[in-house]
């Protein structure tokens, strides 16, 4: 933008200013009003013709501008303020001479309200702005519960959380990101509850955000502000539904909302979060802790059944039963592929099934289903391209896997670097990788909490939430180290 | 907590047993021959050593073939690599079943054998050990078998459920090697043969091979090896004997059955107190034996008869072998260290004097599912 931008007294000369900001544009609107009782007051409104509210600004703004009988003018900064004050009826009004805010908010959907002999302009909060319905989030499926789930506008987000904790304490702070997109972020945090060194730390880390050119998903401001942005391990959590919002932010956590994203980023992230559905905690304890536990089983055999197939079919044949020896000899025969190979094949067919799955129009998805199923099923074990234990060991890996969906990235790495270390060494090159993995895991920290918090603890009230979800009149303490400020969440252990 | 921190426990060591599986290198299943038995017989120089090896049908049938695999050398080992010549392939030893050793061999000392097999890293130290009562050891080989198309899985199966059945003693490498190596007791190993059934001819586990030291030293079946398990409490199940009542013959199946040897000093004397608590309940004989003056019939008559039997068959091990099998050094070593201290060094002669006093104490638990004898009308 060029320089010394500034409005001046003339009203043709500030719209003659915005049309030479605005040169290329045809969707703005330039309304020069008078009122018919005084025509010296002449007032130019200016608005983006699809981001306003239309029957807001005509009844309310242009409506009572014109018709109001207006005397005494001299035309005077408290005159625009009585404009403001009793003749639009609007309820968010904003004066400022800062170009810079004027064109941005006029690009969100405000009017800009200009007075001929002013040299301020009024900022009208007449924006109105399309979005989908509140649904269910389909990443966030629950059978129980609330079915809510966040939209891409970041005030309607804000209003799901509001309006569960109706608290003076829960505080919502603001910040724009993004040198040409401005996109409005959001952290909140319940005050009394929250870590404040969590909350220092992330200011810290969003200011020093600076000079990208725009911001459009939560994404962008996980890989900014991560502690570990190149582990395949989150340390920020992501979630579409209100409801696990608000209990994070009861447990002592931040929520960051990005403008125009659905999801919602907590922090600090744990690893035990993954674990965790919002399900399980609106249904019957003993089936959410049930749920739970599978959940950990199927991590557990998803990065390792394929490696633990091959170390004991290649390395140990000593371990596996003899009749079951003798049928995987016999399902093996004539298949030209080392099992390992074979392995890492019907590994990398499946991701392509999965990701087929995904990029497919949905009308043609279940296409995939039967190719993966009949080709890769039926033919591949017919033609003895690979033998069919190791389709059922790529199968219960395949679906071991969907249960923890949101670990994909670090599970296919784990999985495949398992699955190579025990081609070269057996159960020891398993035993290895395991190694790596846990110190991996360990030596991980999200905003100073440390990653496998809870997990490898022995006290009766950290596993409350862990492996099990605990009776809700149990629950007594908020989880350790994020929630330290207000540890107590429930004093009595009533029945 | 406490209960946590076992179960924590409990965990690493089960982990890090993970760890103590052998493994050499990378191979595929399908490209060695699994071994299932193996026949050890003498040659004029060195051994003959016959493989067993199993691997599923060719083309797309179930169902198991096998081959055998014979070559000679002057180590066991030389042998087993020369039969590669033959097979093409390298013999997978990690699922062998059975090591079968040739009479000849197990009379000069099977410590040479046993040596191989424990050291070998490939071999499993829980194979069956059985001496081939026949000419030579692979002739148990030279049978088609219908149920288990293996002469390995056969002798598994049977050797496994030998605690019903009271046959043979089944016992596997490792539990010979402490029998040869810990004194107090001396190894017995299972014998078989082939037999001709009903069926037609079977290769079966029958009696049991004494030894003393590694030097098999003679024989003993049928009731006496019974006897002989109940004795070291290795007789769990099945039918210890018919017995005869009043011109009927009655079959009791044993429930339960637990042995105790207790050693006691009298006048500087051993006597061997083998106290036997049975559950039994009667399972066939015709007669109203439910009374419960018959039953006290039938069940003192089987103790006195269990009690003669254990009787006799010490004596008898004692004064034609004289071989501690049932362990009794290892007994008096456990309950009277300090006696052992007097009688190990000379306990080849002291074992011969030892007196047995069998207390034996059957409860008859019932008569099945019928409460009276059925009985024709009319």
């Amino acid at each position: 933008m060029e320089e010394n931008l500034a409005l001046s007294k003339k009203l043709d000369d500030n719209v003659e200013l915005f049309k030479k900001i605005f040169k290329n544009h045809e969707d703005i609107n330039y309304r020069i009003l008078e009122n018919i009782y005084n025509k010296k007051i002449r007032i130019c409104l200016i608005s983006v013709d699809s981001m306003i509210d239309k029957v807001l600004v005509n009844d309310n703004i242009l409506k009572p501008i014109i018709l109001t009988k207006i005397e005494d003018l001299n035309f005077s900064k408290n005159n625009l303020d009585r404009i403001a004050n009793s003749v639009t009826l609007t309820n968010e009004i904003k004066r400022t001479s800062n170009i810079d805010e004027l064109v941005s908010s006029l690009l969100y959907g405000d009017a800009i309200l200009m007075f001929d002999g002013i040299d301020e302009a009024t900022l009208i909060g007449s924006r109105h702005l399309e979005t989908r319905n509140i649904t269910l989030p389909s990443s966030e499926r629950t059978i129980n519960g609330p079915k809510e789930g966040f939209v891409e506008l970041i005030s309607v987000n804000i209003s799901l959380i509001r309006r569960r904790i109706r608290s003076s304490n829960l505080v919502f702070k603001f910040k724009e990101i993004g040198t040409e997109s401005k996109t409005i972020i959001s952290y909140c945090y319940i005050e009394g509850i929250v870590n404040n060194k969590v909350v220092t730390e992330l200011e810290n880390r969003l200011s020093k955000i600076k000079d990208i050119d725009a911001i459009f998903s939560t994404e962008h401001i996980i890989e900014l502000i991560s502690d570990e942005p190149y582990s395949p391990f989150d340390t920020t959590g992501t979630t579409e539904r209100p409801d696990a919002v608000v209990g994070k932010l009861l447990e002592g956590r931040v929520a960051i909302l990005v403008d125009g994203c659905p999801t919602v980023v907590t922090i600090p992230f744990v690893f035990q979060e993954y674990f965790q559905a919002s399900e399980d905690y609106y249904i019957n304890y003993y089936f959410a802790s049930i749920n739970r536990f599978i959940r950990y089983v199927c991590f557990f055999l998803t990065i390792s059944t394929p490696a633990l197939y091959i170390s004991l079919v290649t390395f140990h044949r000593e371990m596996i039963p003899t009749p079951l020896l003798l049928s995987i000899i016999s399902a093996r025969q004539g298949v030209p592929l080392p099992s390992i190979l074979e392995t890492l094949l019907l590994l990398f067919v499946f991701e392509i099934l999965r990701e087929a799955g995904v990029r497919f129009p949905e009308q043609v998805g279940s296409a995939v289903g039967i190719v993966g199923a009949l080709i890769i099923g039926e033919a591949a074990v017919t033609a003895r391209l690979v033998s069919a234990p190791i389709v059922i060991v790529v199968a219960l890996t395949a679906i071991s896997g969907f249960l923890v969906f949101s670990l994909q990235a670090a599970i296919i790495i784990i999985r495949v670097t398992l699955l190579i270390m025990v081609g070269f060494l057996g159960v020891y090159g398993y035993i290895f990788g395991m190694i790596i993995v846990a110190l991996h895991l360990m030596s991980l920290r999200s905003f100073g909490v440390p990653y496998m918090l809870n997990m490898t603890s022995l006290r009766s009230q950290d596993l409350k939430d862990t492996i099990i979800r605990a009776p809700w009149p149990s629950m007594r303490l908020r989880p350790k180290i994020i929630g330290k400020n207000n540890p107590v969440r429930k004093k009595t252990n009533y029945k | 907590m406490k209960y946590i921190r076992v179960f924590l426990k409990l965990i690493i060591i089960i982990n890090l047993l993970m760890i103590l599986i052998g493994c050499w290198n990378y191979s595929e299943a399908d490209d060695e021959f699994i071994v299932t038995a193996v026949a050890i017989d003498k040659a004029e120089e060195g051994y003959i050593v016959t493989v067993e090896v199993t691997y599923p049908k060719k083309g797309s049938g179930s169902g198991l073939d096998n081959e055998y695999f014979s070559e000679q050398g002057r180590t066991i080992f030389e042998a087993i690599r020369k039969t590669i010549l033959q097979t093409g392939r390298k013999m997978y030893w990690g699922h062998a079943k059975v090591v079968i050793i040739s009479r000849d061999i197990a009379e000069e000392g099977i410590l040479s054998v046993i040596e191989f097999l424990i050291r070998d890293t490939d071999v499993r130290n829980k194979m069956w050990l059985i001496i081939s009562t026949d000419e030579t050891a692979s002739v148990l080989f030279k049978v088609e078998d219908e149920v288990h198309n293996s002469i390995g899985f056969h002798f598994d199966d049977i050797l496994r459920n030998q605690e019903k059945v009271g046959m043979g003693y089944g016992g596997d490498l490792l539990d010979t090697l402490a029998c040869l190596s810990s004194e107090g007791v001396t190894p017995k190993v299972a014998t078989a043969s082939n037999i001709k059934t009903i069926g037609g001819v079977v290769p079966r586990v029958e009696g049991m091979a004494i030894f003393n030291r590694d030097k098999m030293i003679g024989r003993i079946d049928g009731l006496d090896v019974k006897t002989f398990l109940l004795i070291i409490n290795k007789f769990k199940g099945g039918e210890y004997k018919v017995l005869n009542l009043g011109n009927t013959d009655f079959s009791l199946e044993i429930l339960e059955s637990k042995t105790k040897l207790k050693p006691i000093i009298e006048d500087g004397n051993i006597i061997m107190e083998i106290d036997i608590k049975m559950d039994m309940w009667i399972v066939e004989g015709e007669g109203n034996f439910m009374s419960s003056e018959s039953l006290v019939e039938i069940r003192k008559k089987m103790e006195k008869n269990i009690t003669s039997d254990i009787e006799r068959v010490v004596k008898k091990v004692q004064s034609e072998y004289n071989s501690d099998i049932f362990g009794f050094g290892r007994a008096i070593y456990k309950h009277k260290p300090n006696v052992w201290k007097d009688v190990s060094s000379d306990w080849d002669r002291e074992f011969s004097k030892v007196k047995v006093q069998a207390n034996v104490e059957i409860t008859i638990k019932g008569t099945g599912l019928l409460e009276k004898p059925i009985r024709t009308k009319n």
